[in-house]
C-alpha cells in the first residue's frame, strides 16, 4: 500500500499506533462502567466493557507479534476539511437559519467547493441550480407530504 | 385452499389501484433513508381511517412489503440502506454497484424478494396454527439466546479481521447501552443532552453508512460516477432470473432462516437479512468473494427479508402478537377496523382475512414488477458525479435523521458516529458489525435482565438459561456458528498463506 | 352506465391514491384564528404499535378535518403528526419533551397517568418533568388495569392467586408494561394490600408483558384491560382494578374490591394530550375546546370502539383536578412502599 500521508519518525508502525489508540480507547470504555453508585444498572455494560478490552489486548498483542496487521489507510485532511468544517457550520445553523436555508447553503457550498470545473461561473451556476433542486425535492418530500416540522430560524 | 377463493377481490379495481399505489408509493417510501418500514406503515395508519377494511389492509400490507424491498435500493445504488433489515443487501449490493452491475444487484435483489416473499406469505397461509404455538414457546431465556446467535455472526462481518469484527461489535453493544437501562429505567452514560435518549438504531444506521461514503466520495479527486459504464448495465432481466434461480442454496438459506426470525416475536427482519448472509457465506466454497460484490449475498439477505414479512404476521393475526416492530404497527391497522387478532380473523372476517393474505401474494409480484422495471434507471443515480452525490447524501442523510423523531441531538449523533466511523474505516473496521451490535446489544440486556428476574423466582439462573428444548437448539447454533467461523477464519488463512508467495509489506 | 360507474371508481381511486401522497389534505386555516397555521406535533413516549401510540393517532386523526355538524374544524384545520419517543417507561420522551419543548401550542404530548406522576415521584432527581411544568389539555381515554392468568393456569380468582403468593413468597412472577407504569403502581397496592411479596416483571411494553403470560413465561401479568379483552379467550382475567366493573367490555369480571382486596382506580391508566408550562393561555384553551370535541367525534369513538379501547373524555379542568388528585395519592403510596 501507499505510505500514509503524514511521514512517522517515531519508528512504531501505523497499524500498531491504532491497536494501541484502540486499546486505550477500550480502557477508557471499562473505566466508565466502574465506580457507580448502583452497579446493577451497569452490569451488561461492564460484562461487555471487559469482553472489549481483552479483545483490544488480544488485536494489539497480535500486532506487536507481527500477526494480523491491517493496513492503514491515508486520511487526505487537507482535502476534507472544508467539508467537516461545513458539516459542523451546517449543524450549527439548522435552528438559528432554519432547516431548509442552512440545507440549501449546505449543499451550494459543498457542491461548489468540490467541483471538479476550473470555471468559476460554470462552478456557481450549476451549484446553485443543484441545491435549489434538492432543496425544493426535499420540501415537497418531507414538509408536504410527511408533514415533517423542520426547525425553524430566522428563515424556514 | 380457502385463498384461492378470495383472489378475485384483490383484482377488483379500488382493490388493486390500492395495491399498486401502495407498492410504487412503499418502494418510494423505503428508498428513502430513515423512512423505515415501520415509520412508512405507521405514517399511513391515519389515511386508512376513512377507507373500508379490506383496503386499508391492502394498502398497509402493501406498503410494508415494498418498503423492505425498498430499503435495498438506496442501499445498493448509494451504500445507505434503508432500513436496519437491509444492512446485509449492501455489503454486496453496494460493490456490485461499484463495479457498474448497479441494475444486476437490483434485479437479484427483487427477484429474490419475490421468492423469499411468496414462500413467507405461503407458510402463513398454511402452517399458521402450528408456527403460532411456535412462537409462544419463545420468552426471555430464548430471545437471550437469539440475540447471542446474533453476537456470533458478527465475528464474520469484519470484513476480513474475526478479531476487528468483534472488537467493532462489542463497541456497538457497548453504545446501545447509553441512555438508560432498559429493565430498571436508570440513566447511565448520558454524557451530553444529546444521549439522554440513547442512539436511535436509525440515527446510528445513517450515520455509520452514510457519512463515511460521504467522505470517501470526496476524499478523492476523481470526478464522475467512478464507475466503469459499460460493464454489464444492459443485464437482460431473463438472464437475471435464470441466474437466481440457479442460485438454490442462497435462495434457501435466505427463505429459511427469514421465516424462522420471522416467526420469534421481537427479533424482527432487522436481523433476518444478516444471518441469512452469513450462513451462505459460511456454506459457500469461496467465502473471500462475499464483500466484494458476491451477487449470493444480496439474494440470501434479500430472500430472507422478504421470507420474513408472511411469517411475521403469523403471530400477529392469531394472537395478536407481532413477530416484528412493523407487525406491531400494523396490529393497529386491525384494530381500528374491529378486527382482532384471534380464531375470528379466519371464520367471521375470513373475506378481509384471506383477501388481504392474496394481496400481499399479489404485492409481491407487483413488488418485483415495478422494482425491475425501475432498476435499469439506476444507471443514472451512478453516473451523478461524486461531489454532487455527497452533497445531496448529506442533506438527505439530515432530513431522513430528524424527521425519525424530530430531533436534531439525533442528527448531531448521526454526524459523530459517521466522522468517527470514516477514520475507524481506515484502521481496517467495517460499520456492519458495530450496526449489528447496536441492534442487538438491547435485546441481549433485556432478555438477560428480565430472565435473571424470572429465573430468581424460579430455579436459578442456569436452570432458567439452559434448559428447555428451543435453548439446547440455539445454544447448540451458537456453538456452531463459532466453530465454523473459527474454522473458515483458519481456512482462509492457510488459503491466503499458500497463495501469497511474498507475504504483504506493512504500511511505512 | 358501466362507463360511468368505472369512471366513478376510477376518480376515487386516484383520488385516495393521491391522497396517499399527501398523507393528509389540509385544508389551510380560514384566517379566523392566528393559531395553529401549520402541523402541530405530538410526542408520544411509547413505541409505534403500542396501545397509547395506536389510541393517539386514532383520536387525533380528525384534527385537520371538518366537525360532524361541518361547520368547522377541530383543530384550525391543522393535521397532528405522532412523534414516538420511546425509552425507560416514557421517561425518554417526557424528560425531552419537557426540557426541550418550545411553549407554542405546536409541541404537544401524550400523558400517562399514572405512570409519568409516579416517575417523577420515584426518580425526583433524574426525571424532569412533574405536573408543574405541564399543562393538560384534553383526556381521550381511561383503561384500566386487570389482572390475568393463562388459560392452563392452576389459579381461578384472585384468592386462589393470593394464597399461593402468601405461601411462595417471591415465587409468583407477575407481567407489566413496565416500571412505575399503571400495571407497576397496580401490583404494587396488591402486594401491599393483600400483604404478598409477588415478583414484578417490567416486560418493556403492554403486548410483550400480555406475551409473557400467553407464552407461560410468567405465572400471571398486570395488563390493560383493552388487550386483555382482545385476548380473553386465550386468558383467564381475573379481577379488574377499577371502582367499578367495565360493563361495555368485561360486566362479568367482578373488581378486586368485590373479591376483599382494597384496590382502588389508581392504577387506571389515563391518557390524554398535554402541552408545555408557559404556552400562552388563549392557545391553551384553543386547543382544549378543539380536542375535547374532536375526541367526542362519533367517527373517532366508533374506530376506539372497533379497537376496544375504552374512552373517557375530560375536560381541561377536569383533567386539571384530576392530575392533583392522583399526585397526592401517589406521594403517599409510594411514601409507604419504600
Amino acid at each position: 500500500m501507499k505510505p500514509v500521508s503524514s511521514p512517522a519518525h517515531t519508528g512504531l508502525k501505523h497499524s500498531t499506533r491504532a491497536a494501541i489508540a484502540v486499546f486505550l480507547f477500550a480502557g477508557f470504555l471499562l473505566w466508565l462502567c466502574t465506580g457507580h453508585e448502583n452497579p446493577e444498572v451497569y452490569l451488561f455494560p461492564f460484562m461487555v466493557s471487559i469482553a472489549l478490552f481483552a479483545l483490544s489486548a488480544l488485536a494489539l498483542g497480535r500486532d506487536l507479534m507481527g500477526l494480523g496487521g491491517h493496513d492503514v489507510q491515508p486520511v487526505p485532511m487537507l482535502r476534507l476539511l472544508p467539508m467537516l468544517v461545513i458539516i459542523v457550520a451546517y449543524v450549527l445553523a439548522i435552528e438559528l437559519v432554519g432547516m431548509y436555508s442552512s440545507s440549501l447553503l449546505a449543499l451550494f457550498l459543498i457542491v461548489f467547493i468540490y467541483h471538479p470545473s476550473e470555471q468559476l461561473m460554470s462552478r456557481l451556476s450549476s451549484s446553485a441550480l443543484i441545491a435549489a433542486g434538492f432543496i425544493g425535492l426535499m420540501y415537497v418530500l418531507f414538509s408536504i407530504l410527511l408533514k415533517v416540522q423542520t426547525p425553524r430560524g430566522w428563515f424556514l | 385452499m380457502e385463498f384461492l377463493q378470495y383472489f378475485g377481490e384483490v383484482f377488483t379495481l379500488t382493490h388493486f389501484m390500492i395495491l399498486v399505489g401502495g407498492t410504487v408509493g412503499g418502494l418510494i417510501l423505503g428508498a428513502t433513508p430513515g423512512l423505515s418500514p415501520t415509520m412508512a406503515v405507521a405514517l399511513l395508519i391515519p389515511f386508512t381511517f376513512q377507507m373500508e377494511p379490506t383496503a386499508s389492509l391492502i394498502l398497509l400490507g402493501a406498503v410494508y412489503t415494498s418498503t423492505v424491498a425498498g430499503g435495498a435500493v438506496s442501499g445498493i445504488l448509494v451504500n445507505i440502506p434503508g432500513a436496519p433489515a437491509n444492512i446485509a443487501t449492501v455489503m454486496d449490493g453496494h460493490p456490485m454497484a461499484k463495479q457498474g452491475r448497479a441494475t444486476e444487484a437490483l434485479h437479484y435483489c427483487f427477484i429474490s424478494s419475490l421468492i423469499g416473499g411468496v414462500i413467507g406469505v405461503f407458510l402463513l397461509i398454511f402452517f399458521t396454527p402450528p408456527l403460532a404455538d411456535l412462537a409462544l414457546k419463545f420468552g426471555p431465556a430464548e430471545l437471550f439466546w437469539v440475540s447471542i446467535f446474533g453476537v456470533t455472526i458478527i465475528a464474520s462481518l469484519g470484513g476480513g479481521s474475526v478479531i476487528k469484527g468483534l472488537i467493532a461489535g462489542a463497541v456497538g453493544i457497548w453504545i446501545s447501552t447509553i441512555g438508560y437501562n432498559p429493565v430498571l429505567g436508570e440513566e447511565r452514560f448520558a454524557f451530553s443532552e444529546h444521549l439522554t435518549g440513547g442512539v436511535h438504531i436509525i440515527a446510528a444506521l445513517i450515520g455509520l453508512f452514510a457519512i463515511p461514503q460521504v467522505l470517501t466520495l470526496l476524499d478523492s479527486k476523481t470526478a464522475g460516477g467512478g464507475v466503469e459504464m459499460n460493464a454489464m448495465e444492459n443485464h437482460s432481466i431473463w438472464q437475471s432470473f435464470k441466474y437466481t434461480l440457479s442460485r438454490v442454496r442462497a435462495l434457501t438459506i435466505g427463505t429459511v432462516t427469514g421465516s424462522i426470525v420471522g416467526i420469534i416475536p421481537g427479533a424482527g427482519g432487522q436481523i433476518a437479512g444478516l444471518v441469512a448472509y452469513d450462513q451462505t457465506r459460511k456454506t459457500s466454497k469461496d467465502s473471500s468473494r462475499f464483500g466484494k460484490g458476491e451477487p449470493d449475498g444480496v439474494i440470501a439477505a434479500e430472500s430472507a427479508n422478504n421470507a420474513m414479512v408472511g411469517p411475521s404476521l403469523v403471530p400477529l393475526l392469531t394472537l395478536g402478537i407481532p413477530g416484528s416492530p412493523t407487525a406491531a404497527v400494523l396490529l393497529g391497522g386491525l384494530l381500528i377496523n374491529g378486527l382482532f387478532p384471534g380464531p375470528d380473523l379466519f371464520t367471521v372476517h375470513s373475506a378481509v382475512t384471506w383477501t388481504f393474505i392474496d394481496s400481499l401474494l399479489v404485492g409481491q409480484v407487483l413488488m418485483m414488477v415495478f422494482g425491475l422495471s425501475i432498476s435499469r434507471y439506476s444507471r443514472f443515480v451512478t453516473r451523478i458525479p461524486n461531489h454532487v452525490m455527497a452533497a445531496a447524501v448529506t442533506i438527505l442523510a439530515v432530513f431522513g435523521t430528524y424527521s425519525v423523531q424530530n430531533s436534531l441531538s439525533d442528527v448531531i449523533v448521526m454526524f459523530t458516529l459517521g466522522i468517527g466511523m470514516y477514520f475507524i474505516a481506515k484502521i481496517g473496521f467495517s460499520p456492519a458489525p458495530l450496526v449489528l451490535g447496536l441492534i442487538l446489544g438491547q435485546l441481549t440486556e433485556t432478555n438477560f435482565l428480565q430472565g435473571s428476574m424470572i429465573a430468581d423466582s424460579m430455579d436459578g439462573p442456569w436452570v432458567y438459561f439452559f434448559s428447555g428444548t428451543i435453548n439446547l437448539i440455539l445454544i447448540a447454533l451458537c456453538v456452531l456458528s463459532i466453530g465454523f467461523s473459527i474454522y473458515s477464519e483458519m481456512r482462509e488463512n492457510r488459503r491466503r498463506a499458500q497463495a501469497v508467495t511474498h507475504p504483504n509489506e506493512e504500511a511505512a | 352506465m358501466m362507463r360511468s360507474l368505472l369512471k366513478y371508481k376510477l376518480s376515487t381511486t386516484l383520488a385516495s391514491s393521491l391522497m396517499l401522497f399527501s398523507l393528509s389534505t389540509a385544508t389551510s386555516a380560514d384566517g379566523h384564528s392566528e393559531f395553529p397555521d401549520r402541523p402541530i406535533s405530538l410526542t408520544v413516549a411509547y413505541g409505534a404499535g403500542g396501545a397509547t401510540d395506536f389510541q393517539a393517532r386514532i383520536v387525533t386523526m380528525m384534527s385537520a378535518k371538518t366537525d360532524k355538524d361541518d361547520k368547522g374544524v377541530y383543530l384550525g384545520g391543522q393535521p397532528i403528526v405522532v412523534i414516538n419517543k420511546p425509552g425507560a417507561g416514557g421517561q425518554v420522551g417526557w424528560n425531552r419533551f419537557a426540557t426541550k419543548a418550545k411553549p407554542t401550542g405546536y409541541e404537544l404530548a401524550a400523558y400517562n397517568i399514572p405512570h409519568f406522576i409516579a416517575q417523577s415521584i420515584a426518580f425526583p432527581d433524574k426525571v424532569k418533568y412533574n405536573i408543574d411544568n405541564l399543562e393538560p389539555i384534553a383526556n381521550w381515554g381511561a383503561d384500566p388495569a386487570v389482572f390475568i392468568v393463562n388459560k392452563d393456569s392452576e389459579f381461578n380468582s384472585m384468592k386462589e392467586v393470593i394464597e399461593y403468593a402468601k405461601a411462595n413468597p417471591g415465587k409468583l412472577t407477575v407481567s407489566g408494561a413496565g416500571l412505575y407504569v399503571g400495571h407497576h403502581i397496580a401490583a404494587l397496592q396488591l402486594n401491599k394490600v393483600a400483604e404478598v411479596d409477588m415478583k414484578y416483571v417490567p416486560a418493556g411494553g403492554g403486548v410483550k408483558a400480555l406475551q409473557f403470560v400467553l407464552g407461560g413465561q410468567t405465572m400471571a401479568g398486570v395488563n390493560n384491560l383493552s388487550d386483555a379483552y382482545r385476548s380473553r379467550d386465550k386468558l383467564k382475567i381475573l379481577g379488574v382494578m377499577d371502582l367499578q366493573r367495565s360493563e361495555e367490555f368485561l360486566p362479568d369480571v367482578p373488581t378486586l374490591m368485590e373479591q376483599g382486596y382494597d384496590v382502588d382506580d389508581s392504577s387506571v391508566n389515563f391518557r390524554g394530550i398535554m402541552a408545555p408550562k408557559g404556552t400562552p393561555d388563549e392557545v391553551l384553551e384553543f386547543l382544549a375546546k378543539g380536542s375535547e370535541a374532536m375526541f367526542g367525534d362519533g367517527r373517532v369513538i366508533g374506530k376506539m370502539k372497533a379497537g376496544g379501547s375504552p374512552m373517557r373524555v375530560m375536560s381541561r379542568a377536569d383533567v386539571q383536578a384530576m392530575w392533583k388528585k392522583r399526585q397526592t395519592y401517589l406521594e403517599g403510596l409510594l411514601q409507604d412502599l419504600k
